[in-house]
């Protein structure tokens, strides 16, 4: 009560100041919303202009003088105020370091391996084959982060990708479905290069399709083949309005690892490993570039680059700007290890990976580990309009586990470390601005998951084999603080959220598989566990060996329906067969879960490609998308098929 | 006035470089492939490679073909180019021509002008105004939906609500 008093006696007191800053911001909200409308008409006017045979200059001003004028005013007055406003000052320590040329890449990369494997005893790794490290990494599917997946889906398209074409089916009236056309990538194959599309998405009425090529594919299987063959980015964009036509392709030099879509921008990071043992090496040859159709390569230069300080230095990561609207392109390279995590969400981009600090010892001196810790190093990069700029780096204590160690939010992000035995929580901001929260935790038994969601960090691990989740509470700006122990783990490595204060997660028994929610209540004090098993009486689930496909899995958040592929068994008289069908069941808000109900696809549906099954939901009709057909259903009934569409 | 005519594969990367926007009405007919020439038009056949040229080709072509208007102004008479013309207005119920820094009374009705010129990048953009798509400076969303033309002459020609979802669709905003 006393709060409420003291407030209104300050604004009682200071009735002309608020008024003055309130208007002011009125005044600055305003105009800011009337400059950032203006500006995207005017710049799709200028794109719409670009096409059009003007036969005079096209000189194009962009803002006026006054307006601009007339937003930098309150701007400087607001900036004025943060300015000299008292705070906790933060200091930053830069770890990007500047390439000064060819040679200093190099020169890099032998000082950081000279002190790395200076003793091969039992703490130092073994230094790693480059034809393995080459394997490894051109093995691995891209991430698809945000906006890209296999399916995409337009207005009156639903578009699919597998191995080799792209497959646009039109969604008709009433849940009906044609195939109208296969882009088929197929007429490029040829020794020389092979296109393998791997996400797609759609703006503004263009289709863009992000795959990979191998070039220089020498004869043979020798593993040195390995060092010779070129992985290239490619970018095919085509033409929805105007009958899937090519539009544009562009290229990068690399192997694609991530890639994501903010909605204006596509954002790509690829990779290219330098094998400076092989004889053959030249850093040259491994410069980063870019290409748009065929005009020529844009090279970046040495002295653009930068190396992540105290990172393996193996690597040329790229990260990639494209807006396929006006062709602006623009890259980053840093130097750095080959093992990093990449998290794309909006306009950020993260790279996180280990690095190491050498004790410092005499020429001559030998130490059975040359390593004195080993820390984790985060360098942001942020997409600006049309261009990328790299933000900043920042070092956390401990080492990061790639895979699972890294969850990203709206406004901030958690990274767990190990250090010394111990597991650390980690909250940074987006913007790496402020001072790190991190919270040491007891490495008891082994960890074994990591979710975040709506500010609680639940981490699950197994003591003696048992399962015990923990939550930790990491809203409060004061510090991380524990929330409570749960002697069971409902998490697994497909954990969806449900809701503001709940995730579902799938499990596979022994025999079966289950799902379980968890729902908390708003204090976090009595917790709601649901477990169902999934599974029809009759059927049988054939039951793999790896883990549940998370990108499988899709949640309906308007109708709360759960909805997954699975194969069934059904037994026709003595023998067992194998169907493909999709499972759909209900969460209650309490959490409870129906019991599923059954969708059988066509036998025909069975796939070995690599993305398993996509929904897509629009106005009463649900389409379930698989490599090779779609059906329509109901949105939130699947007894019936509407229709089933199967891509030749 | 021109149609593009290329295989698929090349078809869209042509018409962004030379700029044409198809119509109904073509006299023209621009080719890399003698299969697709027209008899009964005017067909311009090159290599791809030479789409630079044919550019400045179809520029002093667009530049002939450009529909002339007259104006009348308390000096005389003048056959105006439509590429000049910023816009045209009603007020008073006549026709005027706005140039850079001039205005021509037509002796046209607006629909007709409209009619004359539509396939030179001119918009209806309310009852009373028909606009020069390339004499746009700038677009200033205003209140009620409305948006502000600003042409290059400083002049400012309001859309109205009702021409509104043309004037976006056209334009692609």
């Amino acid at each position: 009560m006393n709060v409420f008093i003291q407030l209104a006696e300050f604004i009682y007191n200071n009735l002309m100041t608020i008024s003055f800053f309130l208007a002011l911001f009125v005044f600055f909200v305003f105009h800011v919303k009337q400059l950032v409308q203006a500006a995207m008409i005017n710049q799709k006017l200028n794109v719409k202009k670009k096409f059009m045979r003007s036969l005079e200059g096209m000189n194009f001003r962009k803002l006026f003088t006054k307006r601009v004028a007339v937003l930098v005013l309150p701007l400087l007055i607001l900036g004025g105020i943060f300015l000299f406003y008292p705070r906790d000052s933060v200091t930053f320590d830069d770890y990007l370091n500047k390439i000064t040329s060819k040679e200093d890449v190099v020169a890099r990369y032998e000082n950081f391996n000279q002190r790395f494997y200076s003793h091969h005893f039992q703490d130092v790794p073994e230094r790693q084959d480059d034809v393995d490290i080459l394997k490894s990494l051109r093995s691995k599917t891209p991430s698809l982060h945000e906006n890209v997946d296999t399916v995409a889906c337009h207005e009156d398209y639903i578009f699919s990708i597998d191995e080799t074409n792209v497959h646009i089916t039109y969604k008709q009236h009433e849940g009906n479905l044609t195939h109208v056309d296969s882009l088929s990538f197929e007429e490029e194959t040829s020794p020389i290069e092979i296109f393998h599309p791997y996400g797609l998405y759609v703006d503004y009425n263009k289709l863009v399709v992000i795959g990979q090529v191998k070039e220089n594919i020498p004869d043979g299987s020798r593993d040195s083949a390995y060092l010779e063959e070129n992985f290239r980015t490619v970018v095919k964009v085509f033409d929805v309005g105007d009958g899937f036509e090519p539009l544009d392709t562009y290229r990068m030099d690399g192997v694609l690892t991530d890639v994501s879509f903010n909605g204006t921008n596509l954002m790509m990071s690829t990779t290219r490993y330098l094998p400076f043992d092989y004889e053959s090496f030249d850093l040259d040859d491994y410069r980063p570039w870019s290409q748009m159709n065929d005009e020529d390569r844009y090279y970046n230069r040495y002295t653009s680059m930068r190396y992540v300080e105290r990172v393996k230095p193996n690597s040329l990561v790229s990260f990639h700007t494209l807006n396929v609207r006006t062709d602006n392109h623009d890259f980053e390279t840093l130097l750095t290890d080959y093992r990093h995590k990449v998290a794309m969400k909006d306009n950020d981009i993260y790279s996180i990976a280990n690095s190491y600090t050498f004790y410092e010892i005499s020429d001559g001196v030998s130490l059975p580990n040359p390593v004195r810790s080993t820390d984790t190093t985060i360098t942001q990069l942020n997409v600006i309009g049309n261009r990328l700029y790299r933000h900043r780096a920042r070092r956390l204590e401990g080492t990061v586990n790639l895979d699972v160690g890294v969850s990203i939010a709206q406004r901030d992000f958690v990274i767990l470390t190990l250090s010394d035995g111990h597991q650390i929580i980690n909250k940074l901001d987006r913007k790496m601005m402020q001072p790190v929260q991190s919270k040491t935790v007891e490495k008891e038994g082994s960890f074994r998951h990591m979710y975040y969601h709506n500010g609680l960090v639940y981490l699950s691990r197994f003591v003696e084999n048992s399962p015990y989740m923990n939550v930790y509470d990491v809203r409060d700006d004061d510090g991380i603080v524990h929330k409570t122990t749960h002697e069971s783990s409902p998490l697994t490595s497909c954990t969806v959220p449900v809701g503001d204060r709940g995730f579902l997660s799938f499990n596979r028994g022994p025999s079966t598989l289950h799902a379980i929610s968890y729902i908390s209540s708003e204090d976090n004090d009595i917790d709601f566990v649901h477990m169902r098993v999934i599974a029809p009486l009759d059927y049988h689930f054939r039951l793999e060996e790896r883990p549940i496909d998370c990108r499988n899995v899709h949640y309906d958040s308007e109708n709360r329906i759960f909805s997954f592929p699975i194969y069934v068994s059904a037994r026709r008289q003595y023998n067992f067969e194998e169907l493909p069908a999709v499972l759909m069941f209900n969460v209650s808000e309490g959490g409870s879960l129906s019991s599923p109900d059954v969708l059988h696809m066509p036998l025909s549906f069975i796939s070995d490609n690599p993305f398993g099954y996509r929904t897509h939901t629009d106005g009463d009709y649900r389409y379930h998308i698989t490599p090779n057909g779609i059906v329509s259903t109901e949105r939130t009934d699947v007894s019936e098929t509407i229709d089933e569409v199967l891509f030749p | 006035m021109f149609k593009l005519k290329a295989p698929r594969g090349i078809r869209a990367r042509l018409r962004k470089k030379l700029k044409i926007v198809d119509s109904k009405r073509y006299d023209y007919v621009v080719t890399t492939d003698k299969e697709y020439v027209e008899e009964d038009k005017i067909n311009i056949v090159f290599r791809e490679e030479d789409a630079k040229k044919v550019n400045r080709i179809l520029n002093a072509i667009a530049k002939g073909e450009d529909v002339y208007i007259t104006g009348h102004n308390p000096r005389g008479m003048k056959h105006i180019e439509s590429r000049r013309i910023h816009y045209f207005v009603v007020e008073q119920e006549e026709v005027y021509a706005i140039l850079r820094d001039a205005k021509f009374r037509v002796r046209h009705k607006l629909y007709e002008v409209e009619e004359m010129l539509q396939d030179k990048y001119f918009i209806r953009v309310s009852k009373y105004a028909l606009v020069n798509i390339n004499k746009i400076e700038y677009i200033k969303p205003a209140f009620n939906s409305k948006l502000l033309l600003i042409m290059k002459n400083g002049d400012q020609v309001e859309v109205n609500r009702r021409y509104y979802k043309t004037f976006k669709k056209t334009l692609d905003l």
